[in-house]
């Protein structure tokens, strides 16, 4: 296990959680904004072994928990089944960019609907809302084109530090 | 095995957070999380925001001609206005004297918006929190005295609003004929739901929507919304979705909160904390 990629894959999380809540949240135009710490966990997991990845998503889905208007736990559950997802994905195919951004597409969409449902479980409205298909369509379609932007750059720190260890 | 123990680990965590309610130990890992990434989204937001202002401002270069031309008309239209709500204003006042009630005067502590909650939750969070006065209920509007939520999450110094268009939300309010209704949000940004019980009168499109002062913690006559087409009763009530919001909180990075009502845990000297006058409640558009 490579410690350093961990340490980066948090970091990186860590960080997209404060531009999810700063730079995303004015770019809302559409009315859906990409979830770049949704994309920053599908992406990062590819390269990490099965069981740092679920801790990544883990840690992501809280530490975004901790500053959102959801209950704490309710993105950590969805991210580490998504963690789960794309490490089976990665190691089934070892697919370009763009089939892996098809992959974050698919992941983000089950994200989405699961986020949905177990929100909905714990009180969270979303169902309710009338863009919920806007948002089931459009944010896994932009997740998938954020990842192709940001995920070389992840794949370079990465497996970078997997090199240089 | 790990993936169980994370997703139990979750569920426990979703069920002490919702049982819990604000407090305990989710509510102190809130605290401590925003208390660490707080100077990052400040400093986050010193960068982002010109450069998106001025993105946006080249975006919209086009448009800026017709709205300033736009904006000349409603300017000479809001002076007329003006002078109307003058003598209605003194009006208030008279009346509020002979009923003994409260001008108006609250607290309102100003507070710049941190950032959004993310994709799937429609939120603010805000740099004033418990220290200053903020509790949990408080309204929170523009400048405008627009209302955009209400504060959900009171953290020592931050808070999490809810804005009124979060499927979530309900707000009370009253239509100028004095019907009571709730305006409920969609998820999106620029539509309400209205829904008036038995009610025999038919609201016209342009007709502003007030908060009615019926429920805790939010003080009557802030501006809600508008309706943008006629809204017919059905013999037993009113459903509609034709409720424009009049501000949308999702852009703004400045907001006040209105202190009514709830009693702040700790008080003290604060230059952000000042005390103004609502509007009369005349029904002009703002």
């Amino acid at each position: 296990m490579n410690a350093r990629s961990i340490v980066w894959g948090l970091v990186l999380v860590a960080l997209s959680v404060i531009v999810q809540t700063t730079l995303f949240s004015r770019l809302d135009d559409l009315g859906v904004v990409a979830d770049i710490v949704m994309v920053v966990v599908l992406v990062s997991a590819r390269w990490l072994d099965p069981e740092p990845a679920l801790l990544l998503g883990f840690t992501g889905g809280v530490l975004y928990d901790l500053n959102g208007t959801t209950p704490i736990g309710l993105r950590a559950m969805v991210f580490t089944i998504l963690a789960y997802g794309a490490v089976r994905l990665a190691t089934s195919s070892e697919g370009s960019h763009v089939s892996a951004a098809i992959a974050v597409v698919v992941l983000s969409f089950a994200g989405v609907v699961l986020f949905t449902m177990v929100g909905t479980l714990f009180g969270q409205g979303s169902l309710r809302g009338i863009s919920v298909i806007q948002t089931f369509v459009l944010l896994p379609i932009f997740n998938g084109v954020l990842s192709i932007a940001i995920g070389p750059l992840i794949k370079r720190v990465m497996v970078k530090e997997k090199v240089l260890l | 095995m790990l993936l169980t123990i994370l997703l139990v680990a979750s569920f426990l965590l979703m069920t002490f957070d919702v049982r819990g309610q604000n407090s305990g130990l989710t509510a102190t890992l809130r605290t401590g999380a925003q208390s660490l990434t707080a100077p990052l989204q400040d400093a986050s937001r010193a960068v982002v925001d010109p450069i998106v202002d001025f993105v946006d401002g080249l975006a919209n270069l086009g448009s800026l001609r017709e709205e300033n031309r736009r904006l000349r008309e409603e300017l000479n239209q809001a002076r007329l206005a003006a002078a109307e709500a003058d003598s209605l204003t003194e009006r208030v006042e008279l009346l509020e004297r002979l009923m003994n009630l409260p001008a108006g005067d609250f607290p309102q502590t100003v507070a710049e918006v941190r950032g959004g909650t993310g994709p799937l939750d429609l939120g603010l969070t805000i740099n004033q929190g418990l220290e200053q006065g903020v509790v949990v209920g408080n309204p929170v509007v523009d400048e405008n005295q627009v209302l955009i939520g209400v504060v959900t999450e009171a953290l020592p110094n931050s808070a999490i609003i809810r804005l009124i268009t979060d499927p979530l939300s309900g707000i009370q309010v009253l239509t100028q004929a004095g019907e009571l209704g709730v305006v409920e949000g969609l998820g999106t940004a620029d539509k309400l739901r209205l829904t008036i019980f038995d009610t025999p009168f038919d609201i016209g499109s342009g007709e502003v929507l007030r908060t009615s002062g019926t429920e805790a913690g939010i003080p009557a006559g802030l501006v809600v919304g508008q309706l943008t087409n006629d809204a017919r009763t059905n013999g037993g009530g009113i459903e509609t979705d034709d409720v424009a919001p009049l501000a949308d909180g999702r852009t703004l990075t400045v907001v006040i909160v209105v202190q009514y009502g709830g009693a702040p845990i700790v008080t003290g000297t604060d230059n952000t904390t000042t005390t103004t006058t609502l509007p009369p409640d005349d029904g002009a558009t703002p």
